[in-house]
């Protein structure tokens, strides 16, 4: 803790007497509290390290987040650092609160530099992403990604269920819950984010068979909770015949129920949404939000940290891409589904 | 020159009360009650900000802090809430907070010199950064009943939030236009240099005007997860970006001395109304930030180009 | 006679509501010194403007021929093509770029897409030996003097290779002898052929240098006179359109007791901290005395009174008012203690461009018309409309915006405001620059009326004549210290000058 408070003051006062210089650019301010966040991260690590490497020799790893604060991300840590005390090895965090593709490729070069024994991320995006993971396998260290693959890549495995066939599987969802006849509106996060433009890719190809199905229209929130409200009820007026909502992340179907509940709409509309988050879950058992599409974030990171170490023990991979699954949760499972996993 | 005044006044209103009647004779929607009384709401915490803003803009200084800000306000409140404390208590203290990182910004801008936009630009990252060590990235949830009231209340159909700002919007007007200190703010933006020597404090002023946008950025945050039932680890991202293009188009200059709370109003029911009607016209979602980029520049051109119509004269 | 270089036809140019320019026809010979005098608003800058093509050939009418041929500009770069250089009041070069890229600025082409500086050096320094001006032409512009600066700019309308340079106030930010010399440089030009066209304000350097006089009034040319038929209170008479008889109205008053006394003032240098820039400068001032303070640019004498004023710190000194030691930390301080100071540069420091003439006038009065922080809107206009009205400040009403105003009515507005602080102490620094002789008359006599109340005048003046007739004592600073004090009765520019250049030890 000491050690940490250390950090962020040393952080602070480097960032003040940057600023102080009165020509230090936004970039490098900014870079600046990266850093100092890494820097915080890293000591944590490093404490976590001297308690295991007492001695023993163990495996170090490292985890590349692409989104530190996020709520599923801190799920698949979790996973991670569960599978990392199963498996008796050591795993560090990386990463920054922002998305930011180029933060990713710096901590993976990191990563490599400080010559780790296996990395752990996901392929924001699979072209800029993919080179630093072949550098990585170059310079002798295993990559495994979760949840987003980058299939021509030089990574050891993937672990996760695509975003295409979780879209797929809400859609089939989608289905199920209306009986096939649905007018939809769609509340996605950012325009032109590769996850939610796979996810709504495989949601459309689920539904396109089916004569009765049709989507209105969709909005984005930029995942910010109020944006999403307000596009809520601007589709409500918008689409007066809209049957259906499905959030194609966190924010979307929680936004749309917030809406549904204050014009006591509850139950005419059916929304399909994205996450467990606990708002969401709460929804569900009040019956407000039909059912949340649930990737296994925890379990991507513990079969994640248990194939790295498998091909540091040299064992050979007979099965390189390990679907994950999704859980669809509704109210009849939304108590035990956690369980189930 | 009143007439002059009044025309301008009008000119402005022009292009909001086209968007309103094409928006409303396409979908009738657009002037239902209810459409009504959501855009209110949107704008009215758009305009609480940006009360704020139009404060520092018109001291020719800059906030670039205010979104994180808003996160700040509305977490600190969460937090102690979601601990049981006094609703009263909670608010206070992200009031509170909002403040601080007020006053850090006009130690750093006005004692310490620092350009406001690196030192607000700091300010941001540090405040965001507050609010997920604070979150770990997890909305404070569920929060009570009576604190809700705050931001989902209404009064005869119409959200408390509105009324809110129409308060704060007529006495920021009334501050502007009939006190000194007003007249301060307005000189200081103007020229800062002529103020000092006309021995106007220019530090105060300058400070008051930091400190008060923090607490209306806070403010706002706290009634945005009173509005949410839950407050947001990234409830404000983006708003500081708004909130100035708002206020531009509402006449403020960015260069300082010249602008009105009232233009604001305009400013920010434009943008709000934009991006309804964008929704209610079908328009697909890609137009919408096209649009109001669109907009936003013009916005600033005309305010460059009436300054260099004064020059030439 | 000489052959007429530029010709200007029945040249009309209204904007919405005022005739600027009426009917105005005027020639310029080759190789003379041709000045334009007129009060602010007669409509020189205008005429100017259209010469330069700033104003484009379709917005007013007439002909404007050079050399005989009939010349239409569309923009300022034809002017320049036709061979027309002009020299702006305000300097508009580049502070942190070298002399020569000063001079050459904008045509930089002339030396390669990939500029060989060599070249581009040596064509500047061909330039400054031309003005004889000593500086290196890669020095940075910021390291010269105003004069050195303002030279460069010359040499900058002379790398255009014009026929005819404008000369638009060369001196308002010159010395005397830094005047004389650029005179000397332009009597040089003048010589070679070039026909230089001078609008200023400073009569005396009118009379001095020029060949012609052409006195413009209300947008008309009045009258036009020759270098042998000049005099002085005629063409006075001619720019204000009523017979002056004296240009500075001073008139004694009887003097009380001392007010204010400053002590062992010293102010450090703003560039360098070792150095002051005033150093142990000690005077007193009293009730109804008008004190001048004279010397050369760069002596320290707005430094000394920014600092009395609390506008710059001070390294040592103290401030007496009655005989009591006051406190000024700030200008506030110095305002409330009764002190009021009508900056050098009043667009830098003197008033708020974009607000109204009224604002501007309670600016440093507020607390007098508000209550509980509230302004008082009716009190605040009939104080200022007070000031408005006596110091006869010309404008639509008072809700017009200072940044519209010429500088005259300006330096009004800005006198207005430190009256409304009701001070028994007034310190005026330059209050006359750049302003028209009918307007510097009026804001002679409200000195004197001033001074007839009891407030103590403190003016500092680069103009010899004003601050040798305008004051009842004088004290020169040189180097920053006092170097002597005289009676008004045993001032002469001589004294004065030799003072200034006197260096005190």
């Amino acid at each position: 803790m000491k050690k940490k408070t250390l950090a962020l003051i040393l952080a602070l006062a480097t960032t003040i007497s940057l600023m102080g210089c009165g020509n230090t650019n936004t970039q490098e301010t900014a870079a600046e509290s990266q850093d100092s966040e890494a820097a915080e991260e890293s000591t944590e690590a490093d404490t976590g390290a001297e308690e295991t490497a007492n001695g023993e020799n163990t495996y170090h790893y490292t985890f590349v987040s692409p989104l530190v604060s996020h709520e599923y991300w801190i799920d698949v840590e979790e996973g991670i650092q569960a599978g990392a005390k199963e498996q008796g090895v050591d795993v560090a965090v990386l990463g920054d609160t922002k998305v930011d593709v180029d933060a990713m490729v710096k901590y993976i070069d990191t990563a490599i530099a400080s010559k780790v024994d296996g990395i752990i991320t996901m392929a924001l995006s699979p072209a800029a992403i993919g080179p630093a993971i072949d550098r990585a396998v170059d310079a002798g260290i295993p990559v495994v990604l979760v949840d987003t693959d980058a299939p021509e890549s030089k990574r050891a495995a993937y672990v996760g269920t695509s975003n295409y066939d979780a879209g797929y599987e809400a859609g089939k969802a989608m289905i199920d819950a209306t009986g096939g006849k649905a007018k939809i509106g769609i509340i996605r996060g950012t325009i032109g984010q590769e996850t939610d433009n796979d996810r709504i890719k495989g949601f459309e190809d689920a539904i396109k068979d089916e004569p009765d199905m049709e989507i209105l229209t969709t909005e984005a929130c930029n995942s910010d909770m109020l944006t999403g409200t307000q596009k809520a009820q601007d589709m409500l007026k918008a689409y007066p015949e809209m049957t259906a909502i499905f959030g194609s992340e966190g924010t979307g179907a929680v936004a749309a129920g917030k809406v549904l509940e204050e014009q006591g709409l509850s139950g005419t509309i059916t929304v399909i949404g994205w996450d467990d988050t606990d708002e969401c879950l709460d929804f569900i058992r009040t019956g407000v939000v039909k059912g949340t599409i649930v990737q296994k974030p925890d379990f991507m990171g513990r079969k994640a940290v248990e194939l790295l170490t498998r091909i540091n023990n040299g064992e050979e991979l007979t099965e390189t891409v390990i679907d994950s699954g999704v859980t669809f949760v509704t109210a009849e499972n939304v108590d035990t589904y956690k369980d189930a996993q | 020159m009143k007439k002059k005044i009044s025309m301008n006044g009008l000119i402005k209103i022009v292009p909001l009360a086209i968007l309103c009647i094409v928006t409303g004779m396409i979908n009738p929607v657009f002037f239902a009650g209810s459409n009504l009384i959501d855009l209110a709401r949107s704008v009215s915490f758009l305009l609480i900000v940006s009360v704020g803003v139009t404060y520092v803009l018109l001291g020719a200084s800059l906030d670039m802090s205010i979104g994180s800000v808003m996160g700040l306000g509305g977490a600190i409140c969460g937090l102690c809430l979601v601990n049981n404390l006094p609703i009263w208590l909670s608010i206070l203290m992200g009031l509170l907070a909002s403040a601080v990182v007020g006053i850090v910004n006009a130690v750093l801008i006005v004692n310490c010199r620092i350009p406001a936009l690196i030192a607000t630009l700091g300010t941001m990252y540090v405040a965001r950064g507050i609010v997920n060590v604070l979150t770990k990235g997890e909305p404070y949830y569920p929060l009570p009943d009576e604190f809700k009231v705050l931001g989902q209340g209404t009064l005869a159909g119409i959200p408390y939030s509105v009324f809110i700002a129409v308060v704060i919007v007529l006495i920021a007007h009334f501050v502007i236009k009939k006190t000194s200190y007003g007249r301060s703010l307005m000189a200081v933006g103007g020229n800062r240099e002529a103020s000092r020597v006309s021995g106007i404090n220019v530090k105060r002023t300058l400070f008051s005007a930091h400190v008060l946008v923090s607490l209306l950025a806070g403010f706002v945050g706290i009634i945005m997860a009173a509005r949410l039932s839950s407050a947001q680890p990234n409830a404000g991202d983006g708003w500081e970006m708004t909130a100035v293009a708002a206020v531009i188009i509402g006449g403020t200059s960015m260069y300082g001395g010249y602008g009105s709370v009232l233009g604001t109003i305009l400013g920010c029911a434009l943008m709000e109304t934009i991006s309804n009607a964008m929704v209610l016209l079908h328009v697909s979602v890609y137009w919408q930030k096209i649009t109001i980029g669109i907009i936003m520049v013009a916005a600033v051109g005309m305010d460059t180009f009436r300054l260099k119509k004064i020059a030439s004269k | 006679m000489a052959k007429t270089v530029l010709e200007m036809q029945h040249i009309t140019k209204t904007f919405p509501g005022v005739k600027a320019l009426d009917d105005v026809s005027l020639q310029a010979y080759e190789g003379e010194i041709l000045s334009i005098v007129g009060e602010n608003g007669a409509g020189k800058s205008t005429l100017m403007k259209i010469l330069s093509g700033s104003y484009p050939c379709d917005s007013y009418t007439g002909n404007i021929l050079v050399e005989g041929k009939t010349m239409q500009f569309h923009s300022t770069r034809q002017s320049e093509e036709a061979g027309i250089a002009m020299i702006y009041q305000e300097l508009n070069m580049h502070l942190d770029l070298s002399v020569a890229e000063n001079i050459f600025l904008g045509n930089w082409k002339q030396f390669g897409n990939v500029i060989r500086w060599n070249q581009l050096y040596q064509a500047a320094g061909e330039y400054l030996e031309l003005l004889q001006l000593e500086v290196e032409p890669t020095e940075i512009l910021r390291n010269l003097n105003a004069s050195k600066q303002q030279l460069v700019s010359i040499a900058r309308a002379l790398s255009h290779k014009p026929r005819i340079l404008i000369l638009d106030e060369p001196t308002a930010s010159l010395t005397e002898t830094e005047s004389a010399t650029l005179f000397q440089i332009m009597l040089n030009l003048k010589k070679q052929g070039y026909t230089c066209v001078l609008i200023s304000h400073k009569l005396d350097e009118v009379f001095a240098y020029s060949d012609r006089i052409v006195v413009m009034r209300d947008g008309r040319v009045i009258n036009s006179h020759n270098r042998e038929e000049f005099d002085q209170s005629r063409i006075i008479a001619e720019m204000v359109g009523r017979k002056m008889d004296n240009l500075y109205p001073k008139c004694a008053v009887p003097v009380g007791e001392v007010i204010m006394e400053v002590r062992n003032f010293s102010v450090p240098h703003p560039q360098n901290a070792r150095k002051k820039i005033v150093e142990d400068v000690s005077f007193s001032v009293r009730k109804g005395e008008i004190l001048g303070i004279g010397g050369l640019v760069g002596a320290g004498r707005s430094e000394l009174v920014n600092a009395v004023f609390g506008i710059i710190g001070r390294q040592s000194g103290m401030v007496v008012i009655d005989g009591k030691e006051i406190q000024i930390r700030k200008p506030e301080d110095a305002i409330r203690e009764g002190i009021a100071l009508v900056t050098e540069d009043r667009k830098l420091d003197g008033f708020v461009g974009g607000m109204s003439i009224e604002e501007n006038i309670t600016l440093a009065s507020l607390k007098a018309i508000c209550r509980y922080g509230i302004i008082n809107h009716k009190k605040e206009q009939l104080s200022a409309r007070k000031y408005f009205d006596e110091l006869k400040i010309k404008a639509a009403d008072m809700t017009v915006h200072m940044e519209t105003l010429s500088g005259g009515n300006q330096q009004k507005a800005v006198l207005s405001k430190w009256l409304m602080t009701k001070p028994r102490v007034l310190i005026m620094d330059e209050p006359t620059r750049g302003i028209d002789v009918g307007t510097k008359y009026e804001i002679y006599k409200i000195m004197v009326e001033l001074a007839r109340q009891g407030i103590a005048i403190i003016m500092i003046s680069s103009e010899l004549p004003e601050l040798i007739s305008m004051s009842d004592r004088i004290i020169v600073l040189s180097g920053g210290k006092v170097s002597g004090e005289l009676q008004q009765e045993d001032a002469s520019q001589e004294k004065v000058m030799e003072l200034a250049t006197r260096m005190v030890v």
